[in-house]
């Protein structure tokens, strides 16, 4: 389970036309796809921002991970299109809001599948976040990986422990997340601990303003592929809007 | 027993796990090793039902772990993983060493006397109403290897048993895997650290991409160049230096026979 998580939501290096873009392009389509899929609208017009996502994952070499995001978010887009289903007794309105919420979802799944945390990183300091900012949400995204492998670890420990967190009633289950809680909470501190210590015996935040190994720049497929989807996505917004 | 039939395993990105694997695994000390990614610890979590083979069968003492849950087959195989300080969690040193019993159904009575022993075999007991993690690297390693021998299981694995172990913790483990291979358990202990095998002369598993390369004694396993360089280990110091001296006289492989060679050869008159 959570080494199908961790292909669905998480950065893989391999070359795709999408990953090859400027990483502010992509933050620019997933705001726009974000923006389009958030807006109140109707069932046809929700499928439009979906459509557009599916189509980037081709693009960017994610689409079976982007799937996989799919199904996970398809879950809770049930729920939502149940409650919304049970409030406003509307079955087309309810699957029209289903398919907004994994446009949402996609659209911001989409974008971390295509972005590295250095990239995502580089794009922070374009926008001017502070660099302490930059480390920290930079390096917590690094260390999802590590800290999936970290759980998967410990559920297997304490397992091997006789742990059976399938068996019970619901208050008894979540009680026996306690030995899986407490580690995992241990081990997050030692290993910031432990990194900050590192950080320091690196001269890290010795000097105000830091050289950059790599500056973002502007190419000419980036500027193609700006000049293309900038009218289509104008065309988008105007049809949800519009109609 | 711990049998593999032809036990084949991919993980889910495409990877190989296993290949192929056939043996068994019975008492004794039992070594396996190989290169990083070779399969080792992918090996030993079927021996619990951690992974459940995509070909094959794996059945420890006749049971075959895909009928069987992993909480049935741990009170069989304990398992003490590397890096097993992160399972601590309990308030308490006791209480950390019952979490297991509780879990595989032993009664409250039963509980106290085993936690009791345990604590007493691994000296723990002045520590038992301490927080685990307040103890120290070594304590914290034998408070591991007490919460799986609380429940006495039939196989113990031990992975990566050595690493960040000073001498005296080393012998401490050493002497625990001999009094268990004497009482007729079965050790299992994957290890890089060649000269903690060799003390125990183990039968000898190597490893290379998810299957086995090699099965025997350790003075054999150890002696064949290919496995060393295929597992990507060094010699044992001891049998190398009979390699080196094989030119000027008959090798040998436990220290008492390289003591007893050498004093000849310093008082040979030359």
């Amino acid at each position: 389970m959570l080494a199908w998580l961790r292909e669905a939501f998480l950065f893989s290096s391999s070359d795709s036309p999408l990953k090859s873009l400027d990483p502010r392009i992509r933050v620019l389509i997933t705001i726009e796809l974000f923006t389009l899929a958030a807006l109140p609208n109707a069932f046809v017009k929700a499928i439009i921002p979906l459509t557009i996502v599916l189509m980037l994952g081709l693009a960017g070499n994610v689409f079976s991970k982007l799937m996989k995001a799919m199904i996970f978010a398809g879950i809770f887009s049930m729920v939502i299109g149940a409650i919304d289903f049970y409030v406003n007794s509307d079955p087309i309105r309810a699957l029209g809001v289903s398919i907004r919420f994994l446009g949402i979802i996609g659209s911001v799944s989409i974008f971390f599948l295509t972005t590295s945390p250095d990239e995502l990183g580089h794009v922070m300091k374009w926008f001017r976040v502070p660099r302490d900012i930059i480390f920290a949400f930079v390096t917590a995204m690094r260390f999802v990986p590590v800290l999936l492998l970290d759980i998967s670890q410990i559920i297997d420990a304490q397992r091997s422990r006789g742990l059976e967190l399938q068996k019970g009633n619901f208050v008894l289950r979540v009680n026996k997340l306690f030995p899986l809680v407490v580690p995992m909470v241990s081990l997050v501190l030692e290993r910031s601990n432990h990194l900050a210590e590192a950080m320091e015996s690196r001269a890290y935040g010795s000097v105000k303003q830091v050289t950059a190994f790599k500056e973002l720049r502007f190419r000419s497929t980036d500027r193609i592929f700006l000049a293309i989807s900038t009218p289509l996505m104008v065309l988008a917004f105007y049809f949800v809007l519009a109609f | 027993m711990i049998s593999f039939h032809s036990v084949g395993y991919v993980f889910e990105n495409g990877c190989m796990g296993l290949h192929q694997v056939t043996l068994d695994i019975g008492e004794g000390v039992t070594a396996i090793i190989g290169a990083n990614g070779s399969g080792k610890t992918t090996l030993v979590k079927h021996m619990n039902g951690l992974l459940i083979p995509k070909k094959g069968n794996v059945f420890v003492n006749g049971y075959n772990t895909r009928h069987a849950t992993v909480a049935q087959l741990s009170k069989m195989v304990g398992i003490l993983f590397q890096n097993s300080e992160r399972q601590l969690f309990a308030n308490t040193v006791a209480e950390e060493i019952s979490y297991g019993l509780r879990n595989f159904g032993y009664r409250d009575d039963e509980t106290k006397t085993k936690v009791n022993e345990a604590l007493s075999f691994f000296d723990l007991s002045k520590y038992r109403h301490k927080h685990p993690l307040t103890l120290s690297s070594g304590e914290k390693k034998r408070l591991c290897l007490a919460v799986v021998l609380a429940w006495e299981p039939d196989y113990l694995v031990l992975d990566e048993p050595t690493i960040g172990q000073d001498r005296i913790s080393k012998e401490r483990i050493e002497g625990l895997v001999k009094f268990l291979a004497s009482k007729g358990k079965g050790v299992i202990i994957i290890s890089h650290d060649v000269e903690f095998l060799w003390n125990l002369q183990p039968r000898v598993i190597a490893m290379a991409n998810g299957a086995i390369l090699a099965d025997g004694k350790a003075s054999i396993i150890f002696s064949k160049k290919q496995i060393i360089q295929k597992t990507r280990i060094l010699k044992p110091q001891l049998l190398e230096l009979s390699t080196l001296l094989e030119t000027v006289g008959s090798p040998f492989s436990t220290q008492d026979e390289a003591f007893n060679y050498l004093t000849a050869l310093l008082n040979k008159p030359s």
